[in-house]
């Protein structure tokens, strides 16, 4: 038997113990094992690495308790009280569910953002935006009051929490317009020093002004959060 | 319904097919779960509550090629290696001081004390312990559960041959332990 032949057979072992080898294979072990010692014995500490993993994980195995529904209950609680992943297509959220639900780590968003059939959408989204923010710009000027209110291209004055956000090198426009229908955002001013100002449409507590905060600074599509004054 | 089937219908958003789910791998998975985990079976279960989760946002990404089962084990074993990095960092290790990282290890005891003093459920632990992440999953997933090489290949997202030479090095650092045991058996050659 050639080191090579060996070294087949040896790796082989594991499954010609656990019984998962196919014919074939079992009776090419079986063969070598025949006339090899040195493998008898590797085979020998297969067994004993088999029969502690075995005994161990049987012992594992009687200490674990079975799921109950209490657990089953509160997992199904944190699933109503999070937004479905696969419903991300589906309508914004109402301005009653607003408060940042979002989890920091929920796959697949960002991704689903880059499909080809989104991308004119969004690209038509970030033109309105840039157009937004410039009007709203020309609109406020800098001795506008900016205390507490803001006003919208429509005119109208709103009251809410604002926050000045610099976009993550790579980030695109498409990221940045998710993230602020995601949070109920609007733009009021910017692009200016490498920031833009957004806005909620409403008044939040410390905590969830913190909260928010937290949220966009964990958002890969933004390098920097800063708060407004 | 198959998994592949109820994975659709989570994607759905029905919640009666998660639950459903749930009832049907959480056992499965939570043992799966407990061999990463070197037999931590409340961290186990807490891993697995956390890949459900994922399972719920996320069944929809799950495209049908491999086995449905071997996608949710990946989200396990993903869940798993996290809450293993995060353990460390809490207790202020880097990769290079994982051996002091064997909690249930008594460093004073011989050998033969630690065997003595132990259950079998501890020295696994022990055991499964001085091993790497990717060592423990694949020794877990052949003598434990007894999967086949393909099978094993898949689940760990690497090549049959890979998964071999894994499980060879294990055995080999394990080897001091295991020809112990030979001798308190009477096995030996």
């Amino acid at each position: 038997m050639t080191e090579t032949e060996f070294e087949e057979i040896a790796l082989m072992l594991p499954f010609y113990a656990n019984g998962t080898l196919d014919a074939a294979g079992k009776a090419r072990v079986s063969e070598a094992l025949a006339q090899n010692a040195s493998l008898r014995e590797e085979l020998e500490d297969v067994k004993a690495l088999s029969n502690l993993v075995e005994a161990g994980g049987n012992e594992w195995e009687a200490a674990r308790e079975p799921a109950d529904e209490a657990r089953l209950t509160r997992l199904m609680e944190r699933v109503a009280a999070e937004p479905k992943a696969a419903a991300e297509t589906a309508p914004a959220p109402k301005k009653t569910q607003r408060v940042v639900k979002m989890e920091p780590e929920k796959p697949g968003f960002f991704a689903s953002l880059f499909q080809p059939a989104w991308k004119p959408a969004f690209a038509a989204m970030a033109l309105v935006a840039v157009a937004q923010g410039t009007m709203l710009y020309d609109n406020l000027g800098p001795a506008n009051n900016r205390d507490g209110t803001y006003q919208t291209a429509s005119g109208q004055e709103a009251s809410g929490y604002r926050l000045l956000i610099s976009i993550a090198p790579g980030a695109s426009w498409s990221d940045i317009q998710a993230l602020l229908s995601e949070y109920e955002l609007s733009i009021v001013d910017g692009p200016s020093d490498g920031f833009i100002e957004v806005a909620t449409g409403v008044d939040l507590s410390k905590a969830d002004q913190r909260e928010l905060e937290a949220k966009l600074k964990a958002s890969p599509a933004i390098a920097d959060v800063l708060k407004t004054g | 319904m198959g998994i592949a089937e109820t994975l659709a219908a989570i994607a759905s958003g029905e919640e009666a097919a998660f639950t459903a789910l749930y009832r049907e791998m959480q056992p499965k998975m939570e043992r799966y779960a407990t061999g990463l985990l070197a037999g931590d079976g409340e961290a186990a279960a807490d891993v697995i509550d956390e890949a459900f989760m994922d399972i719920w946002r996320s069944a929809g990404n799950y495209d049908g090629s491999g086995s449905a089962e071997g996608w949710i084990r990946r989200i396990v074993r993903n869940k798993a290696v996290d809450w293993i990095r995060k353990q460390k960092e809490k207790v202020g290790i880097g990769e290079g001081e994982q051996a002091e990282y064997e909690k249930n290890a008594d460093l004073d005891d011989t050998p033969e004390q630690a065997f003595e003093k132990k259950s079998e459920g501890d020295e696994l632990k022990r055991e499964m312990n001085r091993l790497s992440d990717e060592h423990r999953e694949v020794l877990w997933l052949a003598y434990f559960e007894h999967k086949s090489v393909a099978e094993i290949a898949e689940i760990a997202g690497c090549p049959e041959n890979t998964v071999k030479t894994r499980l060879f090095h294990a055995r080999k650092q394990l080897k001091a332990t295991l020809e112990r045991r030979r001798e308190e058996t009477g096995s030996g050659p």
